[in-house]
């Protein structure tokens, strides 16, 4: 008179001593870092190949700005192994990079880690701010447009929508600092915090808050759009399942059925949105890093380019491709967490 | 009839889109206070859609167009959602036919139990907690504690149905609506699911009304039976009336077209009505089973036939079968 058990159990053991790598915890998370330390490696080698697929290197580009003789550029050349054939350069690096030694950047005369170090806190502030501020609005515009769904109010949200959509976020980059900082002069042109006025403390933070203002909006505008539409479109066809039927049908407020049964799982592919955001921006948002002049990863590997940095240009590929990967597993285990059904396989 | 209406009365139901055919009409039964009704029939022909306009839960742009459903008296069919929502779980509720997706796969069945309680009765949430618990036991679900915190995934098909029963009668209505509760469960767990629901019926004394295509299913647990085609009622009464003495071709079709239990009763193929249930805009006029009919004549085309007492019930057939015109007309 019982039905049969579960179809999938939680922590159902096999048979055998358990052991730290029986656990199908432990088994998926080294699974996970052999994973990503074999898209690190293909990512380096790739990336190298392509570096010096280009021609020229930073002794070429520095011989253009400064007169060099035969000589020195020779000694140049040697003393960064770069007249050794490419693959004793890829194995020599490689085996560097094996210790975390990223070796060191000519063109800022200092090891590639501490240029490194010195932006990557720019990049994340932007990244990290533009990805809650845009998920956020566009979450809200999503709920907004869906609850009205048909009437007036969904119409000018989709047409909101379509406009942040188009508009290049350069073009409202620069209308912004015409706007906001050349004629109300309310907030600072560029730069990522007042120079040379040793603010600290709560002062500090405002001040960086005021210079970041512009360049963070101007990167989430399109995605605000992705995500407003990505997320009305979703909570419809939420709407439209069966058990926000049964949730109707149980007498709960059209509240609880939307904010509570409805709104969590039409959130699910706002959060793969999100990573591939995060991704996106962590090297990509070089113009907007360009118009606000701020030291950001993007700016970093666009000089590198110029230059032909390649030990600055590599370890920014590191930096961005680590970063790409941890946020990719954090998104994982967030789906985890916001959909049961997702298990650890 | 006595001085209290009926618990559930449908009269003269129809529900459609817009300017389109209407989808049903003419519908017209009753469910009394613990009471089981059978509504059978093909697929398409508007059980569901009945069963959810009496919800308040026709989806998209389907409304009631005419006639008027009363619980307990009071008609129902023109409230506000507002005003639905605090008759939905109370007074009445609805199971449905597939438990999988009739639950949230993101909520544990712990909470999705609990928030009707909290929602009607204002019932705290550790009381409500213990409520759920004992819900659960009445549905026989093993080790129902442990399941509160388990989400729809985690269990089978006849214990996510005992979780869409515990939820429907967490707040004692009066009415319950099955759709077709059984038809994605595996044939064991359907007769337990069908005993645990005619016992919660007798013991809580609710009106319960079956919708099922499964005539072997309303003879088990059906005290009266009402059989739709394309829309409409064409025979109503007592389910073992109806089912012993077919008048309506199409339920005397139905019954032969049913498996035999032992291979030597029924010897040789399944009867079969031919054609299929015509959609909403191409029904016929007049009779709407006439042209699968094999009785059908010209009355029929022309005039469309009423529901009629006929042998103890009701029947919407210009030339009801008797008993004796059975025996020549269906082979069985």
């Amino acid at each position: 008179m019982t039905d049969t058990g579960p179809k999938t159990g939680n922590g159902t053991s096999g048979t055998g001593p358990r052991t730290a790598l029986s656990s199908p915890t432990v088994r998926y998370v080294l699974r996970r870092l052999l994973q990503a330390a074999l898209v690190m490696v293909l990512v380096m080698v790739g990336s190298f190949l392509l570096v010096k697929l280009a021609p020229g290197d930073f002794v070429d580009a520095l011989a253009g700005t400064r007169d060099l003789t035969a000589d020195q550029i020779a000694e140049l050349r040697a003393r960064y192994g770069l007249d050794q054939p490419v693959f004793v350069q890829l194995i020599r690096y490689m085996s560097l990079l094996a210790t975390f030694d990223f070796g060191y950047s000519p063109i800022n005369a200092a090891p590639v880690m501490d240029v490194i170090l010195a932006r990557l806190p720019v990049t994340a502030i932007l990244v990290v701010a533009s990805v809650t501020l845009s998920m956020v609005v566009g979450t809200v515009f999503s709920v907004i447009a869906s609850r009205n769904a048909g009437r007036p109010l969904d119409l000018v949200i989709s047409i909101f929508m379509l406009l942040l959509y188009a508009t290049p976020s350069f073009i409202i980059a620069v209308l912004m600092i015409l706007v906001f900082s050349v004629h109300l002069g309310w907030l600072p042109i560029a730069g990522f915090e007042s120079v040379g006025m040793g603010y600290t403390g709560w002062t500090r933070f405002w001040d960086v808050v005021e210079h970041l203002t512009m360049p963070v909006i101007a990167l989430c505008t399109f995605y605000i759009a992705i995500y407003g539409r990505i997320g009305r479109a979703s909570m419809l066809e939420v709407l439209k399942l069966d058990f926000v039927r049964t949730a109707r049908g149980k007498g709960l407020t059209e509240h609880r059925i939307f904010y509570v049964h409805a709104l969590r799982n039409a959130l699910l592919p706002l959060v793969t949105m999100a990573g591939l955001q995060v991704s996106s921006l962590m090297g990509g948002a070089v113009l907007i890093e360009t118009i606000f002049g701020l030291p950001g990863m993007g700016r970093t590997a666009f000089d590198a380019v110029f230059q032909r940095d390649t030990n600055l240009l590599l370890g920014v590929v590191f930096m961005s491709s680590l970063c790409v990967v941890i946020v990719n597993y954090v998104i994982d285990m967030l789906y985890m967490v916001l959909d049961p059904r997702v298990n650890l396989k | 009839m006595t001085d209290t209406p009926p618990l559930l009365s449908i009269d003269n139901l129809a529900i459609g889109q817009g300017d389109n055919a209407p989808i049903v009409e003419r519908i017209r039964f009753t469910v009394a206070r613990g009471e089981t009704v059978g509504l059978v029939g093909e697929s398409g022909c508007g059980k569901s859609m009945t069963a959810l306009a009496t919800m308040g839960l026709l989806p998209g742009s389907l409304r009631v167009r005419a006639g008027e459903i009363r619980l307990d008296g009071a008609p129902i069919h023109a409230l506000s959602q507002r005003k639905l929502r605090h008759l939905r779980g109370p007074s009445m509720s609805m199971i449905y036919q597939e438990p999988l997706t009739a639950l949230n796969p993101v909520m544990t069945v712990g909470a999705q139990i609990r928030e009707v309680l909290t929602t009607h009765l204002g019932l705290s949430r550790a009381k409500a907690h213990a409520r759920a618990i004992e819900l659960l036991t009445l549905t026989r679900i093993p080790d129902p504690a442990a399941r509160m915190g388990q989400y729809p995934h985690q269990m089978s098909g006849g214990m996510r149905q005992r979780v869409v029963i515990a939820i429907a009668i967490a707040c004692q209505p009066s009415l319950l609506i099955a759709d077709e509760p059984t038809t994605a469960l595996d044939v064991t767990v359907q007769a337990q699911i069908l005993r645990l629901l005619k016992q919660l019926q007798t013991e809580q004394n609710l009106g319960l009304l079956l919708i099922t295509h499964d005539l072997g299913v309303v003879r088990q647990v059906a005290d009266r039976i009402v059989v739709m085609y394309a829309g409409s009622v064409v025979e109503e009464g007592d389910t073992d009336t109806v089912l012993d003495n077919p008048a309506h071709p199409y339920t005397a079709g139905l019954i032969a077209a049913r498996p035999k239990g032992s291979r030597t009763e029924g010897a040789g193929r399944l009867a079969d009505i031919p054609g299929s249930v015509p959609a909403p805009e191409n029904r016929p006029t007049g009779c709407v089973f006439r042209d699968r009919c094999a009785i059908g004549q010209a009355i029929c085309e022309g005039r469309r036939p009423l529901l009629t007492a006929h042998a103890g019930h009701s029947v919407r057939c210009h030339f009801p079968l008797s008993a004796a015109s059975l025996a020549s007309e269906v082979p069985s």
